[in-house]
């Protein structure tokens, strides 16, 4: 009985939810228009600030520091320094939360907000007019929504012409726009896009746009733009409905885990995807009783990190443990914790031996017991090669998440960190 | 190639539904065409590009970005109208003595999906059509048809699929019914990208049960349709078709009535929008019977516009 009354509740909701959201965009359409004018980004107020944030009149100029309800007038330029945050708004409620080493401006002629450096989140009220956001390569306009941008500038091998990588997502609403980027002729495209909840852009200047879809609850809940301000977003009940269509969207099998993780790390490195990475030919042995996105070398175990490459170069894996000792090739095995907990690298490679044929070597180390409270980072050394470079991928896994990073290293050089987080203490 | 495949699929079942209409089971393949391009224009919306393997942005800032692959859920309405001008070289369906005509078939439609998962789809489907012809007004009919569909994907890539269906229909002239009839479908289909070019197979076989009031057209029957379609441009699309189909009536006034009836055609049509389409197809249709005076043949060139709505 008591499932009935739910499943017809249910029914009832997704009725009135898909009739509402019809008759929302009938009412919007004409609404556009009239609230079109109230678009008002004449100027804004730093409503909550951590640390560093400064004002400048021009990108060139000299800032200063900006104090909580310091008003920022158009064209002044926002800057936030390390570990610092800052929330923007604006006289029609729009808001622009931005997050450490950011560099934000606004253009209240041309109703633009301009995202230069760092990320940032905005949520903009429905009923406010059009607004465009300008960032790396990237022009889109949005109405009502709440989304967000990283745009990280270009970092060590990149050059000029890279420019760098651009992340818009959309937590709810819509948004329309076009990226530009150069091929590998000189050619410049301009690519058309429009992102609704749960869409994600990811933009260079030096190759095609491309598209994903990402888990919208567990970026809310694991964002410090969504959680590091006290004051809760104005779109919050939009917001709400977007997770609620995501919910429904999983309780009917409509979305499946990939098991791959945009990796937000420190380290100076950006994205180097290796498109014709040879660790594909590998595809067949994953899942083959390993864990997810694991080859069947070496033991799985409460923290676990596996290293995959197919070079004959000597590619090393280490991590080091919240107490800063050391696990690799030099200390294969530590004990930790008062003795409740090792860590060990159970399956080590000079590069001369092949785990899986045809090509696969694999260095693998777990961490079993009751690990220590902290930070466990792993990552891979190029200890010696004969080639220009060699590509790899490192897999982490822990408590079912698993982060995947790819990329090619030189002799001597060092991959960026995957760092695990493991809660308590 | 799998966005390309799936962005490509409604208009399969379009031409699908284009070779069916000189069919009397055109319905279960409307029901089917508005599912998978409700899908299929949600997944268009992500222009293609492959997924990003892995990525590493320098901002500690941005939070957890874990990516999903995510299925456009069926949208729970979905109104639609499509408009035809038709020509038959052989309005009366008779053997000899042909009268060619033109003819206007108008369609408005809306379907319900109360529910739906991944694998599994339920869609009531309801459909006013108007025929209305330029001399041989005697042939005008209307008819209304109430349909339930559904659709189950037996793999996860929508590659194959299942239909099950039952439709009630009524046609009225001039106010009067003259006709009711009720019509339980089952199919199974498959469709497959062929190589690298933008060229598609789709293929569905299955039989249907038709009974009503007059009896006289009561059978059942066993089909196929093959619809071969390669994409010229982005929005331009050519297609074949063709539709062997065995009907065995089990209620003709002759007593025992067997009829092969083929369909063989070919379609253009351009969507310059998500939710307009123009078309223009040309088929033949060969009806074959153990009784002489149903042998009929006829050539029916078409131009179609069609629209439609979902939320």
């Amino acid at each position: 009985m008591i499932a009935r009354k739910c499943q017809k509740t249910a029914l009832g909701q997704r009725w009135s939810r898909s009739l509402g959201r019809g008759l929302a965009l009938f009412v919007s359409s004409l609404c556009v228009a009239s609230f079109a004018s109230a678009a008002d980004l004449s100027q804004a107020v730093v409503r909550q600030k951590v640390n560093v944030v400064t004002v400048a009149p021009s990108l060139n100029a000299q800032g200063q520091p900006a104090a909580q309800g310091a008003v920022i007038h158009d064209e002044n330029v926002v800057r936030t320094g390390v570990e610092s945050r800052a929330e923007l708004e604006f006289s029609d409620l729009t808001l622009a939360r931005l997050g450490a080493n950011s560099i934000f401006s606004f253009d209240a002629k041309a109703r633009a907000m301009n995202f230069n450096q760092g990320a940032v989140l905005f949520s903009k009220p429905t009923k406010s007019g059009p607004v465009e956001l300008r960032t790396g390569a990237i022009t889109a306009a949005i109405t009502g929504s709440t989304g967000f941008i990283s745009n990280v500038r270009g970092a060590h091998g990149q050059s000029k012409k890279q420019g760098g990588t651009t992340l818009v997502g959309m937590l709810e609403g819509k948004m329309n726009g076009g990226t530009r980027w150069t091929d590998s002729a000189g050619h410049e495209h301009t690519t058309r896009f429009q992102l609704g909840p749960g869409q994600l852009l990811v933009a260079r200047l030096d190759g095609p746009p491309r598209m994903a879809q990402f888990d919208i609850p567990r970026f809310l809940r694991t964002s410090p733009l969504v959680n590091g301000f006290s004051n809760p977003l104005r779109n919050m009940a939009e917001i709400n409905r977007a997770v609620a269509d995501y919910r429904a969207d999983e309780r009917g099998g409509f979305i499946d885990q990939t098991n791959i993780m945009v990796v937000s790390t420190k380290s100076g490195t950006v994205w180097d995807r290796q498109p014709n990475i040879p660790i594909e030919v590998s595809v067949a042995e994953l899942n083959k009783n390993a864990g997810p996105g694991f080859l069947p070398v070496g033991t799985t175990g409460v923290i676990r990190g596996q290293l995959v490459w197919t070079t004959d170069a000597d590619l090393d894996l280490y991590l080091t443990l919240p107490n800063g000792q050391q696990v690799s090739f030099k200390n294969v095995s530590v004990t930790f914790n008062n003795g409740n907990a090792i860590a060990k690298l159970d399956h080590d490679n000079l590069g001369r031996t092949i785990d899986i044929q045809p090509n696969i070597r694999v260095e693998n180390i777990v961490v079993n017991g009751v690990p220590l409270a902290g930070l466990y980072t792993f990552l891979v050394n190029n200890f010696g090669t004969r080639n220009a470079s060699d590509p790899f991928k490192l897999t982490v896994n822990f408590n079912g998440r698993t982060q995947v990073i790819t990329g090619n290293l030189a002799n001597g050089q060092n991959s960026p960190p995957v760092i695990v987080r493991v809660p308590g203490g | 190639m799998r966005h390309t495949f799936k962005r490509n699929r409604p208009l399969v079942l379009l031409l699908a539904t284009l070779a069916a209409m000189a069919a009397p089971a055109f319905a279960q393949e409307d029901a089917a065409r508005i599912e998978t391009e409700q899908r299929t224009r949600a997944l268009n919306r992500l222009k293609p590009g492959p997924t990003p393997e892995s990525e590493e942005v320098t901002d500690p800032e941005l939070g957890d970005i874990s990516l999903v692959s995510r299925a456009p859920r069926p949208k729970m309405f979905t109104f639609w109208t499509g408009q035809t001008i038709n020509f038959t070289s052989n309005a009366f369906l008779v053997p000899d003595n042909e009268q060619s005509a033109f003819y206007w078939n108008g369609r408005i439609g809306a379907s319900y999906v109360p529910y739906a998962t991944r694998n599994f789809t339920p869609r009531l489907t309801f459909e006013q059509d108007w025929f209305r012809y330029d001399h041989l007004t005697s042939l005008d009919f209307d008819s209304q048809n109430l349909q339930l569909d559904l659709k189950y994907d037996l793999t996860r890539d929508d590659t194959w699929f299942t239909n099950a269906s039952y439709a009630v229909s009524r046609l009225s002239s001039s106010g009067d019914e003259f006709y009711r009839y009720g019509l339980a479908n089952l199919s199974v289909t498959r469709f497959a990208p062929v190589g690298n070019a933008p060229f598609y197979l789709g293929v569905t076989g299955g039989g249907y049960w038709r009974h009503g009031d007059a009896s006289d057209s009561d059978r059942v029957s066993a089909y196929m349709n093959v619809v071969a379609l390669y994409y010229l441009r982005e929005t331009i699309q050519l297609s074949g078709f063709t539709r062997p189909e065995f009907q065995h009536y089990t209620h003709d006034p002759s007593g025992s009535r067997d009829d092969f009836n083929i369909t063989v055609g070919a379609t253009i049509s351009w969507n310059p929008k998500e939710y307009l389409s123009f078309g223009a197809t040309a088929a033949y249709i060969g009806n074959f019977s153990n009784v002489s005076e149903r042998r009929y043949d006829l050539v029916t060139p078409s131009l179609l516009f069609g629209a439609q709505f979902a939320f």
